[in-house]
């Protein structure tokens, strides 16, 4: 994990040295006096050379120390740390929304293959796959928030106010594209793991369908299922970017949109490194719960 | 009912349900007739089954045996409803204790898999469910048909697993199928078959995949467990040799149908077919000193979509004349209980080609 | 504060769905009795600001809610922009407008109760200034003494101020600047309350804030969701009616749901369509013009700048790109400041080359000898909806002088200003300008000092417009303490740009903002284009 940490934030670190100073971005279309400009750039070391933004950088992080942000003036570990809490709670409710119905359309459509419930799944999956994340995005509030505004099923599309009706739009938002995508993988792995000989054997036990699709089948056909959706709980985190801007969601996700625009790089680093840790973290507790999941890893 | 014996079995004309087979007896537990399994796939219609007929008596062994491909699998499988997609019965009867199973909804197919007939396949490892401990997919099996307890069900398979001869079978039972080696598994396997005393156990080629050393003993398995709750047994192998000892009757299957059919005796001594010779040849015979190398038979097995005109072995036929390319030959008694399909059947001519490969 | 809201063009189309539902998320009609009911919850649609601490309050989202949580020493009119007496209640100015003393009201005090007398001034406004705080605004008092000494860290106290007693504060500037007084009611030169308290806001004094304006916080920011304010009952003044205020950071989309909502000047003739008597439009103090390179290439011909001016048509490009909303500049003094001059009867103000004369831009552009055949750059940041009217500026030019024309839209936005601030900059480059504060010299001193020149002083003169005659009028302004005097000579300085047109002026900002008008009575625009809601009140009781 360290040496992905070092890897990534240099990278990161010679990538926003080229793109110019940040303080560029102080002041918007004013420029910044002289006096004041230079007190800044003093109090952040904005003029240090690379290899010294670099090294303080690292040596301050080693202290769990993310910086200050250059234009919002506070801690880095704040701001993310404000924002976490909500992009985590929005990829959960994502998960479960992916989980659910990502599992049950690709069961379906695996036990009724080719039925209209199938065709459907096949369809929609595509469609959602190829939809880019913001526009459906403003289609859902687009549909919800204008023009159902007047009915019962008019949802928030921006803030977090209405309390679990506010997830609603932007978790099926950011579920949509893992959720097509986890409804394909179930449907084919069933298929595979319908096609085993041990559920032939099964069936040759005189066990009934169902105990043979969702015990014997289902069971294994969620080992690799499941590790994908852990996975994918990691490139959540990340892809609430889109997401999180589109419905005004106060998550890390619209943070780091904003810092990039904003060049607000202590932001931008920060963000990325528990963006990295995050993932790295998903991507152990998957491995350590595929044994729970397959007893043929459990005791190798 | 009783008719003449020598009626054709199989082919196009098949034979009315009235029709006798050989063994075919009022003891009779399995009857199967001109029963025809097509796979309709992307690239043609598999002849899997085309028009075979056997029957097992009560506690009697029917061996059938052929090489890999002619259909031996998808036979045992229809007994049980089980084709696997793409796979359809489409024409015979399977009678079994008196119902013909092809009859019988979901529901009655279900009281009788596991339960009067159990199935032991060729491969235990893919055969057991990876993610399930042994013990459960036993207990499963006693469970589902009888009703068990949970704890009652696991006293039972716990049992029945020591009867298969599982050590420690108590310890064991928690284990998960790749904790155990190859011979353990089949009678794991075994154990799940026998679990509700079938009348009839089909084993599908149940040493295949295990080492020689341990078929012997599975082989040796089989034959006590039959013994001791009199089953029935299909016994499938494409190894001839392995069941001379346990088998009442054999079937050889070629290309989806069976070419000779009779007792272990005279299909081992006195085969009528160039096929069963051939398959004779490549076995090792215990009771025939080591004479010379093993000769597998030359060629390949025929495509079940494009069969080969006239007789699907003429192709590898080391005696095949004009007529074995022209005319099909029909499944004929040509002794007592005796049946070949073969033109030139108990009456050989010289062969034509030096059988090298 | 100078930094249009940008509207990307997904933006605009999303809002104009938004736009059209508005009337109907509001409900029914105003009610018109003259009752002002207390209560009630305002929401002002919002965009993240950087930090709620006013020493630092560097952009217009910030700004609107320093305006409400504070009150300096003076402050703006919210009709007129004029200065009004806050927490000084009245001042004194020596004879070179040098010194300032102030005298503050008594009652004035902080929502948490410390008194808010001149020893708070002295530690907001050292605060302000400080190398710790290195605040983006500090410049607002680069003219104090003892300016240079703080940001370099030399000293935590600036020198120039004194609290003379409890009630007396005291200024002295390095050097005299008559409109002084008006600067001090920016938010950069808020009051602070002691130390301790700064320090002990949790989770920060920039998140929780406390101030001695009529609103206070009513529990810390609420980071990407909502500033919410409730009424500061220590307030000195007038109490607002309003129970709550809401700045909600929402998308575009729900602007339904706020009471007070900006909607980008192309999209105000559908919205007002939309919502017949539930809109404010006002002209507010700023500025959008053409800023050329006087040091490069054509930039450099006076008479190609007058043409290029005279050559377009800005009513008609108005009417095109912002549905008629922005009003012709006729000089670079906007009409809500002091010192601003009415055009006459032909609508010429102090701008002569402000109309539309294709006929002379003709003759002077022949006479400027400036070739045909080099394309003229038009440059404008990408993405925030100038393309059209940089377009249709273009055009112009073309047919009206005869020239080629290129057009570059810069992106990002940072890339553009680089390049504008240059030394390579060259052609017409769109610009804007806002008010910090209502004083001429604001608008004066930063685009047009030498001493402002963008690549020489790090100021806002990108046009590099250097006349010591106009840096001396400047100076002369600053000096005189009588309004009217001060006023002349800044009109004199605007008078000797707009002969040399190193700008090409184009249109009074003209705000437009949705407002529920039916539901909330006092709620207007002020010259800051932001909600007055400290006098706004409900028009019948809500349910
Ligand atoms: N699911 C299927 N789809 C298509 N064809 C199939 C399918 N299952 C079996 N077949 C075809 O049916 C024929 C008979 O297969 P079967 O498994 O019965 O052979 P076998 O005699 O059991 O061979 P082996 O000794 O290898 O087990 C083969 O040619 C095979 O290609
Ligand atoms: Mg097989």
């Amino acid at each position: 994990m360290i040496p992905v940490v070092f890897g990534a934030t240099l990278i990161l670190f010679v990538m926003l040295f080229a793109l110019g100073n940040p303080i560029d971005s102080i002041g918007g279309e004013r420029n910044l006096d002289r006096s004041v400009r230079q007190t800044i750039i003093d109090k952040y070391h904005l003029d240090d050379s690379l290899p010294k933004q670099y090294i303080s950088y690292m040596g301050n992080l080693a202290k769990g120390d993310l910086g200050e942000s250059i234009l919002q003036r506070r801690p880095v570990k704040r701001i993310l740390g404000d924002g976490m809490p909500w992009s985590l709670k929005l990829a959960l409710t994502a998960i479960a929304i992916e989980t659910f119905f990502g599992i049950v359309a690709g069961v379906i459509s695996a036990v009724r293959r080719y039925s209209f419930l199938d065709v459907f799944t096949t369809i929609g999956t595509s469609v959602l796959v190829a939809i880019p994340v913001f526009w459906l995005g403003l289609m859902l509030q687009l549909l919800f928030g204008v023009f159902l505004r007047n009915t019962f099923i008019h949802l928030p599309v921006s803030g977090v106010d209405a309390g679990w009706r506010s997830f609603i739009l932007p978790a099926l938002t950011l579920a949509s594209v893992f959720t097509a995508i986890t409804a394909r993988l179930t449907r084919t792995t069933m298929l595979e793991v319908m096609r085993q000989d041990y559920i032939r054997t099964a069936a040759a036990k005189g066990l009934p369908e169902r105990t043979i699709v969702y015990k014997h089948a289902l069971r294994n056909a969620m080992i690799p299922v499941i590790t994908n959706i852990g996975l994918d709980f990691g490139s959540l985190i990340g892809g609430a970017i889109l997401t999180e801007t589109v419905f005004s969601w106060p998550g890390i996700g619209r943070e780091l949109a904003l810092a990039v625009l904003r060049k607000d790089n202590p932001i931008v680093i920060g963000g990325t490194i528990i963006l990295i840790m995050a993932f790295l973290l998903v991507n152990l507790l998957v491995d350590i719960s595929y044994g729970f999941l397959d007893p043929r890893i459990r005791y190798d | 009912m009783a008719e003449i014996v020598e009626a054709p079995v199989g082919g196009e004309e098949a034979t009315s349900a009235q029709t006798r087979l050989p063994f075919e007896s009022a003891d009779s537990l399995l009857v199967v007739r001109d029963l025809v399994v097509h796979f309709h796939t992307d690239f043609g219609v598999v002849k899997a089954v085309d028009g075979v007929s056997y029957s097992v008596n009560a506690g009697e062994t029917l061996a059938i045996v052929g090489e890999s491909g002619s259909g031996k699998s998808v036979n045992a499988s229809a007994v049980l409803g089980l084709v696997p997609p793409p796979g359809k019965v489409h024409r015979g009867e399977i009678i079994f204790q008196g119902q013909d199973m092809l009859k019988l909804d979901d529901q009655r197919l279900r009281e009788i898999r596991g339960n009067r007939i159990g199935m032991v396949f060729q491969d235990p490892l893919t055969s057991l469910n990876p993610v399930f401990s042994v013990g459960a997919q036993v207990s499963e099996a006693v469970q589902i048909h009888e009703g068990l307890a949970r704890k009652d069900a696991r006293e039972r398979a716990t049992e029945l697993l020591s009867i298969v001869g599982i050590p420690r079978s108590r310890e064991r039972f928690d284990d998960y199928p790749h904790q155990f080696s190859g011979g353990m598994r089949q009678r794991v396997m075994i154990a799940m078959a026998i679990a509700m005393k079938p009348a009839l156990l089909i084993a599908d080629e149940p040493t295949t995949a295990l080492d020689v050393t341990v078929q012997a003993q599975i082989l040796d398995l089989l034959g006590s467990l039959q013994q001791e709750f009199g089953m029935a047994m299909i016994l499938i192998t494409h190894d001839l040799g392995m069941v001379a000892d346990q088998a009442d009757t054999v079937a050889v299957m070629y290309a989806g149908s069976i070419v000779e059919y009779g007792t272990v005796d005279d299909i081992y001594y006195r085969p009528l077919m160039p096929y069963t010779l051939g398959l004779m040849a490549s076995v090792a015979r215990m009771d025939q000193a080591r004479s010379g190398r093993l000769r597998p038979i030359r060629g390949q097995p025929p495509s079940l979509i494009f069969r080969p005109p006239g007789c699907p072995f003429h192709p590898r036929c080391d005696y095949a004349r004009e007529v074995c390319w022209q005319e099909q030959p029909e499944l004929l008694e040509y002794d007592q209980q005796h049946l070949a399909a073969c033109h030139f059947a108990g009456n050989l001519p010289e062969p034509i080609r030096k059988d090298e490969p | 504060m100078d930094a249009l809201k940008q509207s990307t063009p997904v933006r605009v189309f999303l809002l104009l769905f938004a736009v059209a539902i508005f009337t109907a998320a509001c409900g029914g009609g105003g009610g018109t009795s003259g009752e002002r009911i207390k209560g009630g919850t305002i929401r002002v649609e919002e965009s993240e600001p950087d930090s709620l601490d006013a020493n630092t309050a560097d952009d217009s989202e910030q700004i609107v809610i320093e305006h409400q949580l504070y009150r300096g020493l003076v402050d703006y009119n919210n009709t007129t922009a004029k200065v009004q007496p806050a927490v000084a209640e009245k001042w004194d100015v020596n004879a070179n407008a040098t010194e300032f003393t102030f005298h503050l009201r008594k009652s004035a005090v902080f929502s948490n109760g410390e008194p808010c007398d001149a020893q708070a001034f002295v530690r907001g406004w050292s605060r302000a200034t400080s190398k710790a705080l290195a605040s983006p605004v500090a410049y607002h008092a680069a003219g104090i003494k003892g300016f240079a000494d703080q940001q370099s860290g030399k000293t935590t106290t600036l020198s120039g101020i004194e609290a003379v007693d409890a009630t007396t504060f005291k200024v002295t500037l390095a050097a005299p600047d008559g409109d002084f007084v008006v600067r001090t009611g920016h938010p950069v030169f808020s009051p602070a309350p002691k130390e301790e308290t700064i320090a002990g806001q949790k989770p920060s004094w920039a998140e929780n804030p406390i101030g001695n304006g009529p609103f206070m916080m009513k529990e810390a920011q609420k980071h990407n969701q909502v500033i919410s304010l409730v009424p500061n009952l220590k307030y000195y003044g007038a109490k607002p009616f309003a129970a709550e205020v809401d700045y909600k950071i929402i998308a575009d989309f729900d602007t339904a749901y706020t009471d007070f909502t900006r909607i980008p000047p192309e999209k105000f003739k559908e919205a007002k369509a939309a919502n017949p008597g539930k809109y404010i439009i006002r002209p507010t103090a700023g500025i959008n013009y053409i800023s050329l390179n006087i040091l490069n290439g054509a930039d450099k011909n006076a008479d190609f700048r007058k043409a290029a001016s005279l050559a377009v048509d800005r009513q008609a490009i108005s009417n095109a790109a912002f549905s008629g909303l922005n009003v012709p500049a006729t000089g670079i003094i906007p009409p809500a400041l002091p010192g601003y001059r009415k055009p006459d009867a032909s609508g010429v103000g102090p701008c002569k080359f402000c109309r539309y004369d294709p006929t002379q831009a003709k003759q002077l552009f022949t006479s400027s000898g400036v070739s045909k055949t080099t394309p003229i750059l038009l440059s404008f940041n990408g993405g925030a909806g100038h393309e059209i009217w940089m377009q249709a500026v273009a055009k112009q030019l073309e047919t009206n002088l005869g020239v080629k024309t290129k057009l570059e839209a810069f992106q990002p936005f940072s890339k553009f200003i680089t390049f504008r601030n240059g030394a390579a900059a060259n052609g017409l480059m769109r610009n804007a300008w806002g008010m910090d504060y209502p004083t001429p010299d604001n608008f004066l001193y930063p685009l047009f000092d030498s001493r402002s020149d963008s690549i020489k002083a790090g100021g806002d003169n990108s046009t590099h417009y250097n006349n010591p005659a106009f840096d001396k009028l400047i100076d002369q302004a600053r000096a005189e303490t009588d309004t009217a005097k001060r006023l002349k000579n800044y009109q004199d300085a605007e008078d000797l740009v707009l002969a040399d047109m190193p700008v090409i002026p184009m249109w009074w900002r003209t705000q437009f903002r949705l407002a529920a008008l039916d539901k909330w009575g006092g709620l207007a625009m002020n010259a800051f284009e932001e909600p007055t809601v400290e006098t706004a009140f409900l028009k019948k009781a809500s349910t």
